[in-house]
């Protein structure tokens, strides 16, 4: 039996070239994107479908101006990401998959743990576009990025910081008490 | 003196002000006590928070942050992808239309890899009747999915060779009936006139099953609780198509073009890449309800079944149970990416119908199936969905 075999033609001079240029915008921002995801969502796999998908929607259709792709690629991944989430409601999606890095202390290990349910209740506590904001911009994304993510005028992204991280001290403050902000 | 705003105070911080306000800013910095004291209390903030978020996963070391590595996922990624979405028809549609391979109508069912295709196709007896989605997680496949089980060599499946009747050429005609003259029934067609209209004969396969290299293909997916029916080995299996039509109206791109592109390998561009949606573009999808049959006719198609949900995803309890509750006889199974498309059901004529519409997209793609008298239905097209129903049920 002779099945149709698919051969892959060489590739055009063009999408090479594409592709090398997309797989250095990938490199750029891979890290920071994935980490930002992987806080907010609280799941590292969930934040890595997201991502992927992302990037996959900008090779698909790069935009005209490239210099507020962080923001651009923040906002479809976490779009992609509650979709998954809303579709996925019957199975127990949110179980965190976020675990601590064994530290081989367990005195460190649990205060590490208490940090983290702290930082996650004080996260929780937020408006949801404060602890975006919060987010990423501790993740080193400029205001210009923050704004286009969360559909915000730039100007307002320094109130809006601001504030998260007054109400964040606060709660986490609660959570966490002995530790003075 | 007015004193500066949090907000400006904060941008102040990350040197995010623009010109004329950072000079404002610094300068009333200089001279006012009372806002050099609350950017200290503020910085301290900041710092601290920074330091305490570093508790947060992922840590530096979390192998899923090197880009390297999450470059070659991504392109695993993206070839799952392309497989399944890169084109302008729905992938589907593709392989019935390409009429070589002998598993072309059942293809239908399975948007991805070959194997998939390979292992839907054994359904002891197969008559279409209804449409049923199941989502699924590309990301959730094993690992090199693709890879290893073109290994395992499909082909190796039937012994030595499945005899073909039929196929061939896909034929373009003028009209509808030169259409129905070379399908071998009365086509429906929408009223407007149509830019291409195009018959693939239909075919017979048949072959007889290997069940040892079945299994093999099952270990080399690593599903190894599996255990295969005894009376699978030695099955034959028989599949009959009739004719395929398709019917594209409006400015679509032409099918030649669009299957050349669908041929090549992943990643090479090609015409569909940037292609813009038209939504003019509407394509009509008919054929006979496909057949498959099985000697002995009394294999059961639920363990297959349960293998192909298990390929999709599933756990073995879930596949288990979805197996059993779906009539695999007599329902055309449409795998959908979870989060790709958002799908519900809809009436066309008085026949329940299945409407896939793409997510997150200016211009979605949508696919509605439906069958009616024995015949399957699919129609095409980009945008308003609700004008895709309308047209669906004009069809004469």
């Amino acid at each position: 039996m002779t099945v149709a075999q698919t051969t892959p033609t060489p590739a055009a001079e063009t999408a090479t070239h594409r592709d090398q240029a997309f797989e250095a915008v990938f490199t750029a921002h891979w890290a920071r994107l994935f980490t930002v995801l992987a806080r907010t969502l609280g799941d590292e796999a969930l934040a890595e479908e997201a991502a992927q998908e992302a990037f996959w929607r900008l090779y698909q259709r790069p935009p005209n101006s490239w210099h507020n792709v962080g923001g651009w690629l923040y906002k479809v991944a976490l779009h992609v990401a509650y979709n998954a989430m809303r579709a996925a409601k019957r199975r127990t999606t949110h179980e965190s998959q976020v675990r601590a890095p064994a530290l081989g202390h367990p005195e460190a290990e649990a205060e590490q743990a208490l940090t983290q349910a702290a930082v996650q209740a004080a996260l929780q506590e937020l408006p949801e576009r404060a602890a975006h904001a919060l987010l990423m911009r501790h993740s080193g994304a400029s205001y210009q990025e923050i704004a286009s993510a969360l559909g915000v005028p730039p100007n307002t992204v320094g109130t809006l910081l601001a504030r998260a991280e007054a109400k964040f001290a606060q709660v986490f403050a609660r959570h966490h008490p002995g530790d003075v902000p | 003196m007015t004193h500066l705003s949090e907000g400006d105070l904060r941008a102040h911080l990350d040197h995010e002000l623009p010109a004329s306000r950072a000079d404002q800013c610094a300068a009333h910095l200089l001279t006012c006590p009372v806002c050099q004291q609350r950017l200290a209390a503020m910085q301290a903030r900041v710092e601290h928070i920074r330091a305490t978020l570093q508790h947060l996963p992922p840590s530096s070391q979390a192998w899923r942050l090197n880009p390297r590595a999450a470059y070659r996922r991504f392109q695993s990624f993206t070839h799952t992808k392309e497989l399944s979405m890169s084109s302008k028809l729905p992938a589907w549609l593709r392989p019935a239309l390409t009429g070589a391979l002998m598993l072309a109508v059942l293809v239908a069912a399975f948007t991805l890899a070959p194997a998939r295709q390979a292992l839907s196709a054994f359904l002891s007896l197969f008559r279409v009747e209804q449409v049923t989605v199941i989502t699924f997680d590309p990301n959730a496949l094993p690992a090199n999915f693709a890879n290893r089980v073109d290994q395992a060599n499909l082909q190796t499946l039937f012994n030595d060779s499945v005899d073909v009747q039929g196929g061939g050429e896909l034929l373009a005609v003028a009209d509808a009936a030169a259409a129905t003259t070379a399908a071998g029934y009365p086509v429906r067609l929408l009223a407007q006139p149509a830019t291409e209209l195009l018959v693939q004969p239909g075919l017979t396969a048949k072959g007889t099953l290997q069940a040892a290299q079945l299994q093999a293909i099952l270990d080399a997916l690593e599903m190894k609780d599996v255990t295969l029916p005894k009376d699978l080995d030695g099955a034959t299996l028989t599949l009959q198509t009739g004719a395929a039509v398709v019917a594209s109206y409006g400015n679509c791109v032409r099918y030649a073009d669009l299957s050349a592109a669908t041929m090549r390998g992943p990643r090479t561009g090609g015409p569909m890449r940037g292609a813009p949606r038209d939504p003019s573009c509407v394509a009509l999808w008919q054929m006979p309800s496909p057949q498959i049959s099985a000697d002995p006719a009394t294999v059961d198609p639920r363990p297959l079944g349960e293998v192909l949900l298990r390929v999709l995803g599933r756990t073995p309890a879930e596949a288990r149970q979805l197996s059993q509750s779906i009539n695999w006889a007599t329902t055309l199974v449409i795998p959908i990416p979870t989060g790709a498309a958002d799908y519900r059901e809809v009436t066309v004529n008085g026949a329940t119908a299945t409407l896939i519409v793409e997510a997150e997209a200016e211009t979605p793609a949508y696919t509605l199936v439906w069958t009616s008298n024995g015949m399957v239905y699919a129609l095409f097209g980009f945008g308003d969905a609700a004008q895709g129903v309308a047209l669906a049920q004009s069809l004469k």
